[in-house]
């Protein structure tokens, strides 16, 4: 199978250990990535401008229409918000044909049937071919205590983003086992990181996180796993430079970091030493 | 006299600017900059790095890639296209062999080959060679220009000068050439200078050798031809002229260019325009100079040095609240901003090029960011938002820092324009948003009954647009499910104080048509987009895309002012 390939704007330059990681475990895999010249998807202009968000998001589904491949993208926001446009973009609301007729001066169209959008986590879990990623796991990282972080944009509104049961889903967990580790519930699991307040109200932005990370580190977790470039910069980045100040360290990593060791790449493959907090319940894997 | 007096002009205008430029990059600051920014520190920095990248086999390699790959061979360039790459190649070269094998002959030619001659085989030919070849890549610039749409509308009038004055230097070249050639006045002073001829069957059978052989055009009628003179002639020839002098057929601009201008020659003639074309041509070169550090010749020098730099500077850091750069970095900031091109194609891959069509326009482009850079200071308060809105666009996904060929490091440009409207005050259209609508209300001592009045239409129906929103807020019956699973809702004791309106309270509000007063709530701002509230409603309200389409609103509503969007109505 062969995705077009959509890392956000985020991941190649703030969080290249995601970008690495993911082309990594999906090269192993044998899933395809074509690259391709996309924009923006539009997530962070929709607190702008609805227009500017559907036209962002909606050329890039174009685009890959065109080349007649479905996308495959690791962030989350990227995910919800190129979803959300393919729905929108079914409908008939002034917007949306404004952006047919803005596509249609370029030559391009977004057809209703056309590609579908997926975030990694559901290639992991259904478009693996063969076996799928339990074959191909060599590595079982047996004794490993994760707490999943699922975030929102790609699991909320259920209806328009089709990840998975809203008020329950277990697709993240299910790939955690298949790896060989174990997953710990908690009462902030399916709650915010805080990520898209952050420059706009610092000190709720950091409760949020604050409240997750405790939420996560009463569970007895070693590590929180995210699946989100946004999350994953909220919970490593921003809570290192809180320095402790947002409680004991509770490292993050990301979810094709852990899945590619559970199949054997080398931690340096998988940008390990990128992460700023330093995942120890994950080194005896090495 | 004329000759000596315009170059000298033009050196010490180029010595002074470049003096003047090179202090700006030790001097300047931009972004944020404390005292170890100062001149002597980024001298001392530039040192430091030259050192370090002389004396270690791994900095020596970066040199010589920065210089050679990237400089000379120009291989960012041909990752973005080969037929821009060839284009450039072909004025690089073209311009680069030209100065320092025809203006500065006598300088290095003349020393490296004995018996050179400009007006001899290949020398002519080559020369010749060249002038096309900056032609035709200056072709290439200007088609680009021209069809691009991106490269088309950044063109300004600075561009297109500088085309035509390279365009002048070469074309005039090529016309002095054409013109000597047919030039009865030329061969007479040169007649005169190396062959000492009075007027005779000599001298008349060498013009006609020269008239049939060589293309002059002589006054008058033809001189008649006649094996025998041309046989005459061909001896002179040999005697007086040839040792110097091969067939200027070769030399296939000139030469075309003579026999387009021949049957003109008799009012050429009259105008003396062997002897002003020279004038011309080279008060070009020398205003060329002269224009160097202040157009964009300037690229000549400041993107090799940019390019030199490249390897050694490392990733960028755009961590919040960074210490102030180092003198390095703060060198290379102020480098850069002298050193864009207006290429401009930074903007055309630039990933948020569609948002900006609709918002922040071109200002959201990373070329018109640089060029705005310049003028910060001096920007009155409605530029300055303007800047800002494009700036607060930009995703920082370092695009344009990988593809510009320059090797600018424009990611960490953004950061420094982020410092430079912090200092100078300039909110983000957030926070500007927030301002006018929360912040003031809250400083009025409104209360949550009183609708706050904002001038200007506000159609509470038609505002929100989108597929699924149209007037959904409608079949809310305040059960407050959303106002119960919201995460910013739960951090407060007093939610209703601090936030003004909670979630549900928001849609009913909406219900009543009570817009503005929603917008002046903080929940509005506050919201995380967790979609906690959609997701959970029993009605199928979407609160949070609702709660978008407030922000949105508030952002064209700000001020007071209802601003139209692009080609749309008032609050379409």
């Amino acid at each position: 199978m062969t995705f077009a390939y959509f890392p956000g704007c985020k991941a190649p330059f703030q969080l290249s250990q995601y970008d690495s990681s993911t082309r990594a475990v999906l090269g192993r895999l044998g899933v395809g990535l074509r690259e391709m010249e996309f924009g923006c998807c539009g997530y962070p202009a929709r607190d702008r401008d609805g227009l500017a968000y559907l036209y962002s998001s909606a050329r890039n589904l174009a685009l890959a229409q065109e080349a007649g491949l479905d996308i495959l993208t690791p962030c989350k926001c990227c995910f919800g918000s190129l979803s959300k446009a393919r729905e929108y973009m079914a409908g008939d609301s002034r917007s949306a044909e404004q952006v047919r007729q803005m596509l249609a001066s370029e030559g391009l169209a977004c057809r209703e049937d056309g590609i579908r959008v997926r975030h990694l986590m559901q290639v992991l879990d259904q478009d693996v071919e063969g076996d799928g990623l339990a074959a191909a796991v060599t590595r079982p990282l047996e004794g490993l205590k994760v707490a999943v972080h699922y975030g929102c944009h790609a699991l909320r509104p259920a209806r328009l983003t089709q990840l998975d049961i809203p008020a329950n889903p277990t697709i993240f967990e299910r790939l955690v086992i298949l790896c060989g580790a174990d997953t710990l519930d908690y009462p902030q699991r399916l709650e915010c990181c805080g990520n898209p307040l952050y420059s706009k109200n610092r000190g709720l932005s950091l409760a949020l996180t604050e409240r997750k990370l405790d939420s996560a580190r009463q569970s007895g977790a070693g590590l929180i796993l995210c699946a989100c470039t946004y999350c994953q910069i909220q919970l490593d980045e921003v809570q290192w430079q809180m320095d402790g100040r947002l409680g004991a360290p509770l490292p993050a990593v990301l979810l094709p970091q852990l899945v590619g060791l559970s199949l054997g790449c080398p931690p340096s493959e998988l940008g390990i030493n990128q992460n700023r907090l330093r995942p120890r319940a994950m080194e005896q894997f090495y | 006299m004329l000759f000596r007096m315009s170059l000298l002009l033009a050196l010490a205008v180029l010595a002074t600017g470049l003096a003047w430029r090179a202090w700006t990059w030790f001097s300047r600051p931009v972004g944020t900059t404390g005292p170890q920014t100062g001149p002597g520190k980024r001298l001392g920095a530039l040192a430091a790095g030259l050192w370090g990248g002389l004396t270690s086999l791994a900095g020596l390699r970066k040199l010589a890639g920065g210089f050679f790959l990237d400089g000379l061979l120009q291989r960012r360039l041909f990752r973005e296209s080969p037929w821009r790459w060839a284009a450039h190649q072909a004025v690089f070269w073209g311009f680069v062999l030209l100065v320092l094998f025809h203006a500065l002959q006598s300088q290095i030619t003349e020393r490296l080959l004995s018996g050179y001659y400009s007006t001899l085989y290949p020398y002519a030919m080559l020369r010749d060679i060249l002038g096309l070849l900056v032609l035709l890549g200056l072709a290439g610039f200007a088609w680009r220009r021209r069809s691009q749409p991106l490269a088309r509308r950044s063109t300004g009038w600075a561009d297109v000068a500088i085309l035509a004055l390279l365009g002048l230097i070469i074309l005039s070249g090529f016309a002095l050439n054409a013109a000597k050639i047919i030039s009865p006045t030329r061969f007479a002073e040169m007649v005169t200078e190396y062959a000492g001829l009075s007027p005779g069957p000599e001298l008349t059978s060498l013009q006609t050798y020269w008239q049939q052989n060589y293309g002059v055009v002589f006054a008058g009628e033809r001189l008649p031809v006649d094996p025998a003179i041309l046989a005459q002639g061909l001896e002179a020839h040999q005697s007086y002229c040839k040792s110097c002098h091969s067939q200027p057929q070769s030399a296939l601009g000139s030469w075309g260019l003579s026999r387009l201008l021949a049957p003109a020659a008799p009012s050429l003639e009259a105008l003396r325009a062997a002897h002003w074309l020279w004038d011309v041509h080279f008060l070009a070169c020398f205003l060329a100079l002269a224009l160097l550090p202040f157009s964009k010749l300037l690229h000549l020098v400041t993107t090799p040095l940019s390019l030199l730099v490249n390897g050694a500077s490392g990733v960028t850091s755009v961590q919040e609240g960074a210490a102030p750069p180092t003198p390095a970095r703060a060198a290379r900031r102020a480098l850069d901003l002298t050193a864009c091109t207006g290429c401009a194609t930074c903007s055309q891959h630039c990933s948020v090029l569609a948002a900006s069509q609709v918002v922040a326009g071109d200002l959201a482009l990373p070329s018109y960011k640089l060029a705005a850079m310049a003028g910060l200071k001096k920007a009155g308060p409605a530029r300055l938002a303007a800047i800002r809105e494009g700036a607060d666009l930009c995703t920082r996904c370092q695009r344009c820092t990988r593809v510009c060929p320059a090797g600018l490091d424009l990611q960490d440009l953004w950061q420094a324009l982020d410092q430079e409207m912090e200092a100078l005050g300039q909110p983000s259209v957030f926070e500007a948003a927030r301002q006018a609508f929360v912040d003031r209300r809250k400083a009025n001592g409104a209360s949550a009954a009183a609708p706050l009045r904002v001038a200007g239409e506000v159609q509470a129906m038609g505002v929100l647009d989108m597929a699924l929103q149209r007037g959904y807020f409608r079949y809310c019956f305040q059960c407050q499910t959303c106002s119960n699973v919201c995460p910013v809702v739960v951090c407060f004791e007093h939610p209703g104080q601090e936030l003004g309106l909670l979630p549900h309270q928001i849609m009913y509000s909406l219900e009543l048509g009570l817009v503005e007063q929603a917008m002046a709530a903080a929940m509005t701002w506050d919201c995380v987009t967790c979609y906690q509230c959609q997701q959970h409603c029993p009605q199928g309200v979407p609160v949070a895309d609702l709660l978008y389409e407030l922000r949105n609103q508030g952002f064209w509503l700000k001020d007071g002012k209802a601003q139209a969007r692009p080609g749309e109505g008032a609050c379409a």
